[in-house]
C-alpha cells in the first residue's frame, strides 16, 4: 500500500450547487426515478417509473451529451451500467477502473478517482473498467463505493470523489488482507498481462529483489497475495445492504488454466462506514463446513481440482427480510472436472445470506458438477408475484442454460417444482459427471438446449438428411451434453458435443432480465447458439484435459514432454470448431443454420404469475431472411433466423427499452439504434439513431424534472457514456 | 453493414482452417505492407470490443501462434476467425470486421502497414503467407 498513489478529487467543480442527501421514501432501496443500483435497485428490477418518454416520443429523443471515457484511458468494451443518485451520476472507466462523478445534466466531469496497483493492476485476470459502482446514503453522508481490479475497495466521498479517511486505511481496504492467505511482495518476470487463463503469472519477489524501470520486470514494491495460491479478481461492483457492503470476487477465466488450484470465491460482509470486516462466506464450503462433503477429494484451498466457485456477476438484496442474494460461479476448469469429483458446492448456485450475520439462509444449486461453463452469470431478480392465488415473495434467477429457476426468495422453496433428471454422462477418462441435474418444469426455456433430431430443419428430405448428417458428427442429446474427447478414447469416433447453450449463454452479464413490478412480468434477454464442444490434453497443463489449448513455452506452463511439437494441436485457442460444422454452406458468404428457426433467444417475456410466454421479440426487431436460389435449397421457402447479439433491457412505465448490445445487428457507424417496445405487447413502439452500439444496460433517471437515457458505448479508446433526452421546448 | 465479395470457403471440419492452411502457390509475403495502418487501427477496436475477453494481443503475437500460422495463407486466418469467432456467436461479425481483425493480428506480429487495405477477397487473400520476419536486432550505437 505504500505505493499507491492517490490521484483523489483532481477535479472538484460546483461545490457550491451541490444537491443536498435527504432521507426520502425507499422503494426496493431505490427513490423512485433515481438508479441507485447497479441492477437499478436492490432487487435488480432493472425498472424505473419514469414516463416522460414514451411510445409517443421516443424517436424525437436526441443526444444531450457525450462523455468520453477513452480520453482518460483504455479499455476493452465499455460495461459499465452507471448509477445515479441524489443529482449526480456516478460511473467507472478504463483499463484502471477510475471512478468518476459527472454532471448529469451537462457530463461534465466533477471528480474522478484511482489507484495506482502496481503489479496487482497489470497483473489482474479483470483488467477492464468493470459493471459499476455502489452507492450509500444515510441522509447525511453520502458515500460511492469501488472495487479495483487489484482488489481494493474504497470509499469515496460522493461529493468530492475524495476517500473517506475514517474507512480502512486512508478510505481503502486491501481485499487481499483477511482470506486467511499470506500476503507477499510481488515480482513479475514480463512485462505484459497475465494470460488466460493463467500463463504469466506474477510470483513472489526474491529476497531484496528491485525494480527494473526499463525492462518493467521484478518487484516494484506491491504486496499481494502469495501467488503460489492462485490469482484473485473483480469484475463487479458490491451491494450495500442494511449498512453492510458485501463484495465477493472473481478469478481468472477457466478456459485452459495450467495449474489445478487456484483461490476459491468468497463473500464478505464489512461495516459501511469503517470498513471493518463483518463475516467471510466461504464458496467452497472449508473442511467442517457445510457442503464440504461435495468435495469427495477435498475441499481446502491448495487441494488439487479446489478453486473458482467466485461469485463474479452482481448480486441482489432484499432490505427488509436482510437477505442478500449471490448468484455463484463454476469450480476450476470450465469443461472437465476429473480433478474435483463432487457435486462442487457453491458452484452453480444462488445463496441466500443473512447480510447481518454472513449465514447461510438457503441455497439451490442448479449444475452439479458443472463442465459446460455454466456459471450463474446474472443478479438474480427479486420479483412479488401471485401464483395460484397465493402471493409469492419470488426470486428468479436467469442463468446460461437457459432456464429461470423460480424460488420463493424467504424460504428457497421452488415456485414451481424443479426435478432432478438423468442425463448423459461422459466418456472422458477420469471425468465423473454428475448423473442428474435439476430441470424446471417451468418456465419454458428462452434459448436452444442441446441438440436432437426434432431440431433439425427439415424443409425437404434431403435438407433433413444433410442436416442429419451434419448433427450426427457430434454428440446428441436433449441438453447437458458432456463433452467428447478429442482421441482415442471417444466411443463411436465422435470427437466433439453439441454445446448449446454455449459458454457465453443463454443469459449472461452483457444482458440479462428486467422486471415489471406492476405486472409481474420479466423481460429475458438471451443467446440462442450452436456449437460444438471438446476437450483434450495441453501437454503443458496440469490438468489431465482440457478446452483444446497448447500452452507449452509460458511462463507459469510445465515444461514440455519429450516429443512435443508445437502447434501440434491446431490453430492453439481452443474454441475451433465450436460453430462451423452446425451451418450448411450454401454460397458466397452464405449458411443456413441446422436448427430450425423458433422464438429463442432476443428477447422472451414471461408473465411470472403463471410462469407462461407472453411475447418474444428477435434482437433489434430484426429477422434475417436468407434467399438461396440454387442446389439444396433451391425453391425453398427458407424461415426467417433471429439474429445475433444479447440484448441489453431495462423497463419503464411502460416501455421497455433495449439497445443490441456490442454484437447486434446494425452496428456499423450511425446505424446502431436504440429501441423501444410496448412493455404489455411486445410491439416495437420507436428506434432511435445512437453514435454505436450499447456495450451495456442503459439506465434512466430524473434530473431537474427531465427524464434521461443513459448507457455506455465503445471500446478501446472510443469508449464514452451516452445521454439521451427529450429536445427542450 | 457493408457485404464484401467474399468468396467463402466452405470449411466444415472441426480444425477449420488447418485443412485449408499451406499454398505454396501464394505470391506475396505479409511482410510486405498487405494491410493499412488504418485498417488496423480499425481492427484493434474490433478485436477490443469482441475478442479481448478472451484472448489477449500478446497470444496472437506468441511463438506458438506463429507455429501454427506461419508459412500458411492469410484465406486461412481470415475463414478460420469467421468460422470460429466469437466463440458465443461465430459468424456475428461482419466480413469488413473479421477482415480488419486479421490486419491488426499482422499488425501485432510486427508486419509493418503499407498504402492499402487487406483485400476483401478470399482468392486474393490466398495469394498472401503468413510470413513471420526475422526481427532486425538493434545494435546498441
Amino acid at each position: 500500500m505504500k505505493k499507491m498513489l492517490l490521484l483523489a478529487a483532481a477535479l472538484l467543480v460546483a461545490q457550491s450547487q451541490e444537491p443536498r442527501a435527504q432521507q426520502q421514501t425507499l422503494v426496493r432501496g431505490n427513490v423512485p426515478g433515481e438508479w441507485r443500483f447497479w441492477g437499478g435497485d436492490a432487487w435488480s428490477t432493472r425498472y424505473s417509473p419514469l414516463d416522460q418518454v414514451n411510445a409517443r416520443n421516443f424517436d424525437s429523443l436526441e443526444v444531450a451529451w457525450e462523455w468520453k471515457a477513452g480520453a482518460f484511458g483504455s479499455d476493452e468494451y465499455y460495461r459499465t451500467t452507471p448509477l445515479y443518485a441524489n443529482g449526480r451520476l456516478f460511473t467507472v472507466a478504463t483499463t484502471r477502473r477510475i471512478a468518476a462523478a459527472l454532471d448529469p445534466e451537462t457530463g461534465e466531469t466533477l471528480w474522478m478517482w484511482r489507484l495506482n496497483e502496481g503489479i496487482r493492476w497489470q497483473k489482474a485476470p479483470r483488467q477492464f473498467a468493470g459493471r459499476g459502482l455502489s452507492y450509500w446514503t444515510d441522509g447525511a453522508n453520502e458515500r460511492v463505493i469501488v472495487v479495483t481490479p487489484g482488489y481494493h475497495m474504497a470509499s469515496l466521498d460522493a461529493k468530492t470523489g475524495i476517500p473517506d479517511p475514517k474507512f480502512g486505511k486512508n478510505g481503502v481496504v486491501d481485499l487481499m488482507e483477511g482470506l486467511g492467505m499470506p500476503l507477499v511482495r510481488l515480482a513479475v518476470d514480463d512485462s505484459g498481462p497475465i494470460q488466460f487463463s493463467d500463463v504469466y503469472p506474477p510470483r513472489a519477489a526474491r529476497p531484496g529483489e528491485g525494480w527494473d524501470p526499463v525492462k518493467k520486470i521484478g518487484a516494484d514494491g506491491t504486496i499481494g497475495i502469495d501467488p503460489k495460491y492462485g490469482q484473485i479478481a473483480n469484475s463487479s461492483p458490491a451491494i450495500i445492504v442494511n449498512n453492510v457492503i458485501v463484495v465477493g470476487n472473481s478469478a481468472i477465466h477457466g478456459y485452459y488454466p495450467v495449474r489445478v488450484r487456484n483461490i476459491p470465491g468468497f463473500i464478505r460482509g464489512f461495516d459501511v462506514r469503517t470498513g471493518k470486516q463483518l463475516w467471510t462466506f466461504n464458496l467452497i464450503p472449508q473442511p467442517g463446513e457445510f457442503g464440504a462433503e461435495t468435495w469427495e477429494a477435498g475441499s481446502k484451498i491448495g487441494d488439487e481440482g479446489v478453486g473458482k466457485n467466485d461469485a463474479w456477476a452482481t448480486y441482489s438484496a432484499d432490505p427488509d427480510l436482510g437477505l442478500v442474494y449471490i448468484p455463484v460461479g463454476m469450480p476450476l476448469m470450465d469443461e472437465y472436472g476429473g480433478h474435483r469429483p463432487g457435486a462442487n458446492l457453491y458452484g452453480n448456485s444462488v445463496v441466500a445470506i443473512d447480510v447481518k450475520t454472513g449465514r447461510r439462509r438457503w441455497h439451490f444449486q442448479m449444475v452439479h458438477h458443472d463442465i459446460w461453463d455454466y456459471d450463474t452469470p446474472m443478479a438474480p431478480n427479486l420479483m412479488d408475484i401471485t401464483v395460484n392465488g397465493r402471493q409469492r415473495k419470488a426470486l428468479a434467477q436467469t442463468t446460461k442454460q437457459g432456464w429461470i429457476y423460480t424460488f420463493d426468495r424467504a424460504t428457497g422453496e421452488p415456485i414451481w417444482p424443479i426435478v432432478e433428471t438423468p442425463v448423459l454422462q461422459s466418456e472422458v477418462p477420469g471425468e465423473k459427471s454428475w448423473p442428474t441435474q435439476p430441470i424446471p418444469t417451468k418456465p419454458a426455456p428462452y434459448s436452444q438446449q442441446g441438440l436432437q433430431e426434432q431440431d433439425l430443419i427439415d424443409y425437404t428430405p434431403a435438407i433433413r438428411d444433410s442436416a442429419l448428417k451434419l448433427a450426427r458428427a457430434c454428440r446428441m442429446g436433449p441438453y447437458y451434453i458432456p463433452a467428447q474427447p478429442n482421441d482415442e478414447n471417444a466411443k463411436n469416433g465422435l470427437r466433439c458435443s453439441w454445446y448449446a447453450p454455449g459458454a457465453s449463454g443463454g443469459v449472461n452479464i452483457d444482458g440479462g432480465a428486467s422486471v415489471d413490478p406492476e405486472t409481474g412480468k420479466l423481460y429475458v434477454a438471451s443467446l440462442s447458439g450452436l456449437s460444438t464442444i471438446r476437450v483434450q490434453k495441453d501437454p503443458c497443463s496440469e490438468f489431465r484435459y482440457s478446452s483444446p489449448r497448447d500452452n507449452c513455452g509460458k511462463i507459469g506452463a510445465l515444461p514440455p514432454p519429450p516429443g512435443y511439437t508445437p502447434g501440434a494441436a491446431g490453430p492453439g485457442d481452443g474454441f475451433a470448431g465450436r460453430a462451423n460444422a452446425s451451418r450448411i454452406p450454401v454460397g458466397p458468404n452464405q449458411f443456413v443454420s441446422i436448427l430450425k428457426p423458433r422464438e429463442l433467444g432476443g428477447i422472451t417475456a414471461y408473465d411470472m404469475n403463471t410462469g407462461d410466454k407472453a411475447w418474444w421479440q428477435p434482437n433489434g426487431g430484426y429477422l434475417p431472411k436468407l434467399t438461396v436460389d440454387t442446389g439444396l435449397f433451391a425453391g425453398v421457402d427458407i424461415a426467417q433466423q433471429p439474429g445475433p447479439g444479447q440484448a441489453q433491457i431495462m423497463t419503464t412505465k411502460t416501455l421497455m427499452i433495449y439497445g443490441t448490445g456490442r454484437n447486434g445487428l446494425g452496428g456499423a457507424p450511425g446505424q446502431a439504434r436504440l429501441y423501444a417496445v410496448d412493455k404489455a405487447t411486445g410491439q416495437q413502439v420507436g428506434a432511435v439513431r445512437i453514435p454505436s452500439r450499447t456495450t451495456a444496460v442503459p439506465m434512466t433517471f430524473l434530473h431537474n424534472g427531465k427524464q434521461y437515457i443513459v448507457f455506455a458505448t465503445g471500446q478501446g479508446l472510443n469508449t464514452s457514456l451516452v445521454a439521451l433526452k427529450l429536445p427542450d421546448r | 453493414m457493408r457485404i464484401l465479395p467474399l468468396i467463402a470457403v466452405a470449411v466444415l471440419a472441426s480444425s477449420a482452417g488447418a485443412q485449408t492452411s499451406s499454398a505454396p502457390s501464394a505470391t506475396r509475403s505479409s511482410g510486405s505492407g498487405v494491410y493499412s495502418a488504418e485498417q488496423a487501427a480499425r481492427g484493434m477496436d474490433v478485436y477490443l470490443g469482441q475478442c479481448r475477453s478472451c484472448h489477449v494481443p500478446d497470444a496472437h503475437a506468441s511463438t506458438t501462434f506463429q507455429s501454427v500460422w506461419n508459412g500458411r495463407t492469410l484465406a486461412a486466418l481470415y475463414s478460420y476467425l469467421r468460422e470460429s469467432m466469437p466463440k458465443s456467436e461465430p459468424g456475428s461479425l461482419s466480413d469488413q470486421e473479421y477482415l480488419d481483425v486479421v490486419s491488426y493480428i499482422l499488425r501485432l506480429n510486427r508486419m509493418p502497414p503499407g498504402d492499402a487495405d487487406l483485400p476483401a477477397n478470399v482468392e486474393a487473400l490466398k495469394q498472401i503467407r503468413f510470413e513471420m520476419q526475422p526481427i532486425p536486432v538493434r545494435k546498441e550505437p
